[in-house]
């Protein structure tokens, strides 16, 4: 009923039933820091189990937001973290070493952020090295280096001068 | 449960977000509580009306008042609006925005629903200064006007919202103030009952920011400006130049028949479905 409809309230997914206006539930949208009911807030308690629901609700749905994609990396001794079109001469490079006979393989990241950790450990992990190109100054290098924490070689290839990475650049870095 | 309420205590959610936080003295609770009392007249039913608000003091309006109400971001109270206008265009849309949320950063949507001509009822709470944030000058502060970043007095020409609306396409536009109570009543329900883009320009009184800043005196004395200075359309015609120095025109501007977008996409739809079955 109406009256005991609370917007924003929190339960086990943190996604709360959202009604529609016009159909009888009258209910308060805002951007300001709000309690269950939608008002505006600056009570602590409130702002605190708010925000805390809000990431609680990220984070249970993280494994339909990070995506990501592995191409022969089970048996590589060095695989290639990208995304974007470099992943795409990625592939092109994975190929072409292939046939000379170099184990390697690519991890294709298609989400970004929040940074799919979880889809870099197992490669961490099997791999001996890992080459991150981008067509950039290295903000995803810093991410796999963090999350390598010191244990594999991470080397960076960088470009940023409007043209695409080639696939033999890719492959002159091994 | 707040319907046996008298009056505009209907609508108002009194046991959830008051007291306001609006300042002792600010004109905003008239021109709320005008809005109210045609909803009232009109005789809406609450599941059927929107509040859409921007930021700002006018931006808590839709706080307090018990309908679906949706506070938006910072100038795009009608964008929102046009959305969910369209979604339900059978409910009764009404924004409410500030002077700078509507025309500054809010001016790009402010003249293309004009142009569009949906049926929203827009009511800007034109106070002539962004109050909230303490008191920076806005596209409406009169030339030579003090304020927080025009310590000097502003050097910029300020816009007619009157003059801006009616060019952009609205079908209905029309100004009131915070003193005429009675004229802001009657124009604030012919504005909702228009079908069409509805824009009401109500004057209202800043005391703490804009009053202070240029020592204006309490609400009452900023009312009184008010009563001196405004001054009827109609009775505006026989009035020579001399006579009409420093006022400002009050009324309706425009009122006129155009077609409504919602209907036009109706009819569009129903056209191009025929055109395929046949």
């Amino acid at each position: 009923p109406p009256h005991w409809y609370k917007p924003f309230e929190d339960n086990k997914t943190g996604i709360p039933p959202m009604a529609n206006f016009g159909e009888g539930y009258r209910y308060h949208i805002t951007g300001l820091t709000h309690d269950e009911m939608g008002f505006p807030t600056s009570k602590q308690d409130e702002i605190k189990a708010s925000i805390e629901r809000l990431f609680r609700k990220i984070t249970l749905g993280l494994k339909d937001i990070q995506l990501y994609e592995y191409d022969m990396v089970d048996d590589a001794d060095i695989v290639i973290v990208a995304y974007g079109c470099v992943a795409r001469t990625a592939k092109q490079a994975v190929r072409n070493l292939r046939k000379k006979g170099i184990k390697v393989g690519l991890l294709r990241l298609i989400t970004l952020w929040p940074f799919p950790g979880k889809a870099l450990e197992p490669v961490i992990k099997k791999a001996k090295k890992l080459i991150v190109p981008e067509m950039n100054m290295g903000q995803i290098y810093r991410e796999v280096l963090r999350v390598n924490a010191g244990r594999k070689e991470v080397v960076r290839l960088g470009r940023v001068d409007g043209e695409l990475i080639t696939p033999q650049e890719i492959e002159e870095v091994l | 449960m707040t319907d046996d309420k008298e009056g505009i205590y209907k609508y108002l959610r009194t046991e959830k977000k008051f007291p306001l936080m609006w300042c002792p003295g600010c004109g905003n609770g008239v021109v709320l509580g005008s809005m109210l009392r045609a909803i009232d007249a009109i005789g809406l039913d609450k599941d059927q009306v929107a509040v859409v608000s921007g930021i700002g003091c006018s931006g808590r309006a839709s706080t307090y008042v018990d309908f679906n109400t949706l506070h938006t971001t910072h100038g795009r109270a009608l964008t929102f609006a046009t959305g969910l206008k369209l979604a339900r265009p059978e409910m009764t849309v009404l924004v409410v925005m500030g002077d700078g949320d509507a025309l500054a950063i809010g001016g790009n949507h402010f003249i293309h629903s004009a142009r569009r001509n949906m049926d929203i009822t827009a009511i800007i709470y034109n106070n002539y200064i962004y109050g909230m944030t303490g008191g920076q000058f806005s596209p409406t502060t009169p030339l030579g006007m003090v304020a927080s970043t025009a310590r000097a007095g502003n050097i910029e020409a300020s816009f007619d919202i009157v003059k801006l609306a009616g060019a952009a396409g609205a079908s209905f536009v029309a100004r009131g103030t915070t003193f005429q109570v009675d004229q802001l009543d009657e124009l604030m329900e012919k504005a909702i009952r228009k079908k069409g883009f509805s824009v009401v320009d109500a004057i209202t009184q800043c005391p703490p920011i804009y009053g202070r800043y240029n020592r204006l005196g309490s609400a009452t004395d900023m009312l009184k400006w008010q009563e001196e200075h405004a001054l009827e359309v109609e009775e505006a015609g026989g009035l020579s130049e001399e006579e009409l120095k420093g006022k400002f025109l009050t009324g309706v501007f425009v009122d006129e028949e155009k077609p409504e977008y919602c209907e036009e996409y109706a009819r569009l739809v129903s056209r191009v479905q025929e055109k395929g079955e046949g």
